[in-house]
């Protein structure tokens, strides 16, 4: 597991994105999609509070909510343009 | 059972406008009244309490949740068949209301939210009133009380002047008073109410969600003239610290230049952007390339850089996949 998480952040390093497993998106996507609906703005207070309630709900690293937080808020925006 | 139906009414009407599957962790009381007027319902249906009620503390997402209650007991939802309602999110419940009952529900709504005795909210006419009783001099804040005039919060056909950025009347809808004791409540509201002014009664316009750069201590030092008008807090600059605990917010018509400064130094990483129709948005990172720009590091690389970074991470994904036996999604 230690190696794995070694190749994970290496990863993260060289591209610049968050690693997440494709089966966790799934369950956690429809919370966020909801919940970036309901946020005025994205500030990054209101995104860190609410990505720590999703990641502790759905076992995920918080720092790859936050990113998956600020992806949908941004996709929301881009629908409503 | 006429009262219970009522009350399913009631909580019905409430869940389609809350519907965001995270409200409950900052609902708070609303939401333990909310699991109340449940519990009373499951227990008229005989239904185990503690069962049918897990949802609404445990998974949060009650919207299905509430469907397949409705569903399994056979209850009628009053004005809108279920079908329907599957087929529709809550803002679009909210455009088919008439203008009357819309302007009734979202007061209901925002009601709700203020569980504290020191708020005070009174619907006359077509005038929502938000009022702050100071609990040290037994009174109403002399700010709010002398912005009342200027809070007014019309729902008439007028609002279409108000919430056009070249409106005669600048000052109709400068500010909303309000106060809520959970993060995250305020947005919601200023969502329904956002939605309601451009969806439902057709207005464009700049709107803008301040939440927190605004003191209460700080206004009520100030008083109503330092809120005189968003424009005067354009033209100043003045950006306050942090509000405490959320304790209040305000609705601004802000200018550009109030945000950008705001952003620069609340949110630097956002960008201002507005649409065709002048309505203000934060982006964030908006359209950069992912692999040409490392939001980490801040780097821009080479075309050549980036084909050994693309080559590099691709044999990372094979590596990690290969290992854990899981694919893997980057964000």
């Amino acid at each position: 597991m230690p190696e794995i998480k070694k190749l994970i952040e290496e990863l993260e390093r060289t591209t610049g994105k968050k690693v997440i497993f494709t089966e966790d998106l799934d369950s956690v996507n429809l919370d966020i999609q909801r919940a970036v609906k309901s946020m005025a703005t994205p500030l990054i207070d209101t995104i860190k509070g609410k990505a720590a309630f999703y990641a502790k709900k759905h076992g995920i690293r918080v720092d790859v909510v936050e990113t998956m937080f600020k992806n949908d808020f941004i996709k929301y925006l881009n629908s409503r343009l | 059972m006429e009262e219970l139906t009522k009350k399913w009414s009631f909580l019905n009407q409430e869940l389609n406008y809350n519907m965001h599957g995270e409200l409950a962790d900052s609902l708070g009381p609303y939401y333990k009244r909310a699991a109340a007027d449940f519990n009373e319902l499951n227990n008229h249906y005989g239904i185990e309490e503690s069962k049918d009620l897990r949802f609404l503390d445990a998974d949060l997402s009650f919207d299905g949740e509430l469907e397949k209650l409705i569903k399994k007991y056979n209850i009628a939802i009053p004005e809108q068949p279920l079908e329907e309602t599957e087929k529709k999110d809550e803002r679009e419940l909210l455009m088919d209301k008439k203008s009357s009952r819309a302007y009734e529900e979202i007061y209901d709504v925002i009601k709700n939210y203020f569980t504290d005795d020191r708020t005070h909210l009174s619907l006359k006419g077509n005038v929502i009133h938000f009022e702050k009783r100071n609990p040290e001099i037994g009174e109403w804040e002399p700010s709010v009380q002398e912005l009342k005039a200027k809070t007014q919060w019309k729902m008439d056909g007028q609002i279409q002047n108000w919430a056009s950025p070249k409106s005669a009347d600048p000052f109709r809808l400068d500010i909303i008073h309000m106060t809520a004791d959970a993060s995250g409540v305020k947005g919601d509201i200023l969502i329904l109410l956002n939605n309601y002014l451009e969806e439902d009664m057709g207005c464009t316009g700049d709107i803008a969600v301040s939440e927190g750069p605004i003191r209460k201590d700080s206004m009520l030092k100030r008083g109503p003239k330092e809120l005189e008008s968003a424009n005067q807090l354009e033209r100043t600059g003045k950006i306050l610290k942090e509000s405490e605990g959320g304790a209040f917010a305000y609705y601004y018509k802000v200018g550009y230049s109030w945000w950008q400064k705001w952003l620069k130094d609340n949110a630097p990483l956002y960008d201002i952007v507005y649409d065709k129709q002048d309505r203000l948005y934060l982006v964030y990172d908006g359209n950069v390339n992912i692999l040409t720009y490392n939001t980490k590091t801040e780097e821009v690389f080479t075309d050549k850089q980036l084909d050994e970074l693309t080559t590099k991470a691709a044999a990372l994904v094979e590596e990690i996949e290969r290992l854990t036996g899981k694919k893997i999604t980057l964000l």
